[in-house]
């Protein structure tokens, strides 16, 4: 009987656990790349900061800016963004599925430019994750009847201000972007549970809210050794200046297993004003313009973290333009997104996710005498573990998988 | 195209216009071009950045005023139309105080045209 | 002293940067679409559109000479330079003004003017090429309509005029006739910069050598100008141009420069003075 009773407990907690374990404070910050900003460095795997010579530059090398082609304005960046995310038999032997959708213009920028300075007001919105969910499972698990989850989160970071660059010289330019930088996030969960053979049924309910604001600086170079060759260097890094979380959980669970009803019941606030600590970013760029109808470029970029439990990583994108004519031009990108959690071991415990994501876009852009409109598409896969149980080394294997895209429209001012 | 960089070189090849020439060494105003199997120098003035397009006759350069016989014959571009009637602003007053003649523009538009024969005078010496 | 010399190193360093690539790293960058827009046709079309009422405004004020001979004469000298040396989209015209003033003028789209006292002032055909090439300078490098501003720079894409002249509206129509007014102002008054003068003038002596004229000859014409400035004949030549010491002595130094001095070429004296030979 008390082997019956720890069993039960045990697969309980299993499905208790998935709400405590999973529920990471932070959406995915896992991640460097979820999103690509700009339409044009967007389709080239967000590979940009040796050209950044638009008002996107603004974003990736404020250096670049200052060898924009004229003044533009670069407008409407929508982006519809669609992320799955398949947790393979991790309720019982059902898969839990989470789905984000979002539409945002994630990117806007005025760029104004004089012969040896330029100067730029950007708007970018870097991270949107937005994931409604509804799920009901009748009999996952044999001492089951019914699990009913709903989960509700958004979050999403904004930044936004001004970029100046100044040319010294014919083949060498230094610029500045500073970014105020917000982030809101909420996340409201609640599941239902009852029991086989009426033997109890559990409630839970969390809603965790979080907002930051800080400020994003970012210092760029560019510089031409020879007349088709740029290479570019950027280095940023987040501060916050504020941060208050608030979290709610309350919890009420009833078991009749025993004969005696038992009743549990959880109510409990946290707040916290804590700062997370973002880590310090380096890039390095290669592009080559051989002719005015092609180039090619290559991004390296480094995330030195000052959090425990992050690692250091790399993360590589290269892409390449094309113009079919004057006015028509494609292009390729390819890029990588690579977790920043160190390489688990058999000691990992729950709540950890392992994953590293592979990205490819492309996009097609139409020119005319003023303006531009662009239309693209970026593609990312990956798959890994997810450690999802609390306290339990067991893995459950993880894919996820992204569709963006693009269109948007700028012009020449 | 010259051997050297000076009007005294010899002219080691004769280019014809249009040309695709791809620019090595600039020495003042002298540039050395490199076209096929052929080396030389070249004013630098003699060198376009863009390609050489036929010549373009504009349509709308042909306007035609009042004829002879006093017929009112259509008026093709929209500064035809202020040579004639003159820009007036609401008032009816004249907006511009500059006088016009379009008529003696049409009469030189209209001349005869003839670069390649022009270009055989010009190079005729006595 | 270390770090003196780390300091200088990094001096050196930065500029070696900056001046390591002798070529205009921007224009790499320009792609296909800038490139195809810069020059694009429809943008010729509003230039010459543009260029006409102001050489409607120039004829406007001087009446055109129409002795066939000489004007015949004075076309085909200039369309034989400009068929070789000027821009290759667009048509030039050559025009002589019936006026005593010395004096050339340029609209944008190819209309090129010369007077009778400048031609009566000329002493071979060498002269005149030399004039006429000034003048196709001025059009060649679109002097006129950057120094309106409606150019930010030659690189730079958008081009005003396109806005201006593409308006329909009427405000846009009084916009375009206040721009013709401005560009004939200028040329009659204010004249181009001086960097755009000397500009001209040594590019113009770059065409008279690539199209075998004496050089020469140009600057015995400018020397020639002088002593008619005080006579009040080319006053407007005068008013719109730097002085003439200044331009003969900047030109000097030029042909010095580039040892065009030990050219020999053609001048054409005696075809020039037959068909001028009522002046």
């Amino acid at each position: 009987m008390k082997n019956a009773l720890r069993k039960l407990w045990f697969h309980f907690s299993i499905l208790i656990c998935i709400v405590f374990a999973s529920m990471q404070l932070h959406a995915d910050d896992a991640h460097y790349k979820n999103m690509l900003i700009g339409e044009r460095a967007a389709t080239m795997g967000g590979s940009y900061v040796a050209i950044s010579d638009d008002s996107t530059g603004c974003y990736y090398n404020p250096a670049g800016i200052a060898y924009a082609v004229g003044d533009s304005l670069s407008g409407s960046g929508n982006m519809l963004h669609k992320m799955k995310t398949v947790y393979s038999e991790a309720i019982g032997t059902e898969d839990w599925v989470r789905e984000s959708e979002a539409l945002v213009p994630n990117y806007f920028g005025v760029l104004k430019n004089y012969k040896t300075y330029s100067f730029c007001f950007s708007y970018v919105v870097p991270e949107a994750f937005i994931e409604h969910q509804d799920l009901v499972f009748d009999n996952p698990l044999s001492t089951v009847k019914k699990y009913y989850q709903s989960l509700h989160s958004e979050d999403i970071t904004y930044l936004m201000g001004p970029s100046a660059a100044m040319k010294f010289g014919d083949s060498l330019s230094f610029g500045l972007t500073l970014y105020y930088q917000y982030r809101s996030f909420m996340r409201q969960y609640h599941y239902f549970l009852e029991s086989a053979d009426d033997n109890g049924y559990e409630v839970y309910y969390e809603s965790r809210k979080l907002r930051e604001d800080g400020l994003m600086p970012k210092i760029g170079l560019q510089w031409s050794p020879w007349s088709l060759l740029t290479v570019g260097m950027t280095v940023d890094q987040s501060v916050l200046l504020n941060s208050s979380f608030q979290g709610d959980v309350s919890f009420h669970n009833t078991d009749n297993s025993t004969g005696t009803p038992s009743l549990l019941t959880l109510m409990n606030r946290t707040n916290s004003e804590e700062k997370r600590k973002f880590p310090l970013h380096l890039a390095w760029g290669i592009s080559y313009f051989p002719t005015p109808s092609l180039l090619y470029t290559i991004d390296v970029d480094y995330y030195q973290t000052s959090e425990i439990g992050r690692a250091n990583i790399l993360n590589y994108s290269g892409g390449m333009e094309y113009y079919l004519n004057p006015t028509n031009a494609i292009r390729f990108g390819l890029f990588t997104n690579y977790t920043n959690l160190p390489i688990p071991d058999s000691s990992t415990t729950a709540p950890y996710e392992y994953l590293d994501i592979h990205g490819a876009s492309f996009g097609y852009t139409s020119y005319s005498s003023s303006s531009s409109l662009t239309l693209g598409t970026i593609y990312t896969s990956g798959s890994g573990k997810a450690w999802l149980y609390s306290g339990s080394t067991e893995t459950r294997k993880l894919t996820r998988e992204s569709l963006t895209l693009v269109f948007s429209a700028s012009s020449n001012l | 195209m010259r051997e050297q960089p000076s009007i005294q070189s010899k002219s080691s090849f004769k280019l014809k216009r249009g040309t695709k020439v791809l620019p090595l060494v600039s020495k003042g105003i002298w540039q050395k071009v490199k076209t096929g199997e052929n080396q030389g120098w070249l004013l630098r003035g003699q060198i376009s950045k863009f390609p050489v397009k036929r010549k373009k006759l504009i349509l709308g350069q042909k306007i035609q005023l009042q004829s002879a016989s006093g017929r009112r014959l259509r008026l093709r571009t929209f500064s035809a139309v202020v040579g004639v009637k003159g820009l007036l602003d609401s008032k009816g007053k004249k907006i511009s105080p500059f006088q016009t003649d379009y008529a003696a523009l049409e009469w030189l538009e209209n001349r005869p045209f003839d670069e390649e024969n022009s270009v055989i005078f010009l190079t005729l010496t006595e | 002293m270390q770090k003196l010399r780390n300091y200088l190193w990094l001096f050196f360093s930065i500029c070696y940067f900056c001046f390591a690539s002798s070529a205009q790293t921007h224009e790499s960058r320009l792609r296909a679409h800038h490139i195809f827009w810069k020059n694009q046709e429809a943008n010729t079309d509003r230039e010459i559109d543009f260029g006409r009422g102001v050489a409607a405004k120039i004829l406007g004020k001087y009446k055109i000479l129409r002795d066939e001979k000489k004007v015949r004469y004075v076309s085909q000298i200039g369309t034989g330079i400009s068929a070789q040396l000027g821009r290759p989209e667009i048509r030039y015209y050559f025009g002589i003004l019936d006026t005593e003033d010395i004096n050339a003028f340029a609209a944008p789209g190819g209309y090129i003017f010369v007077t009778l006292g400048a031609l009566k002032l000329m002493r071979n055909e060498a002269q005149l090429a030399g004039v006429l090439a000034h003048e196709l300078v001025h059009v060649g490098q679109k002097h006129i309509i950057r120094k309106l501003k409606l150019q930010s720079t030659d690189s730079s894409v958008t081009s005003g005029i396109a806005q201006v002249l593409g308006g329909a509206s009427l405000s846009a129509k009084i916009a375009l006739e206040r721009l013709n007014d401005l560009a004939f102002k200028m040329l009659m008054e204010e004249g181009l910069s001086k960097d755009d003068e000397l500009d001209a003038d040594q590019k113009a002596l770059e065409m008279l050598i690539a199209t075998g004229y004496d050089p020469r000859s140009y600057l015995d014409f400018l020397k020639s100008l002088k002593p008619h400035l005080a006579k009040g004949k080319a006053v407007v030549l005068s008013k719109t141009h730097p002085t003439i010491e200044f331009r003969y002595s900047k030109l000097k130094e030029f042909i010095k420069r580039n040892e065009l001095d030990k050219i020999q070429g053609k001048t054409n004296e005696k075809r020039f003075k037959k068909i001028m030979v009522s002046l």
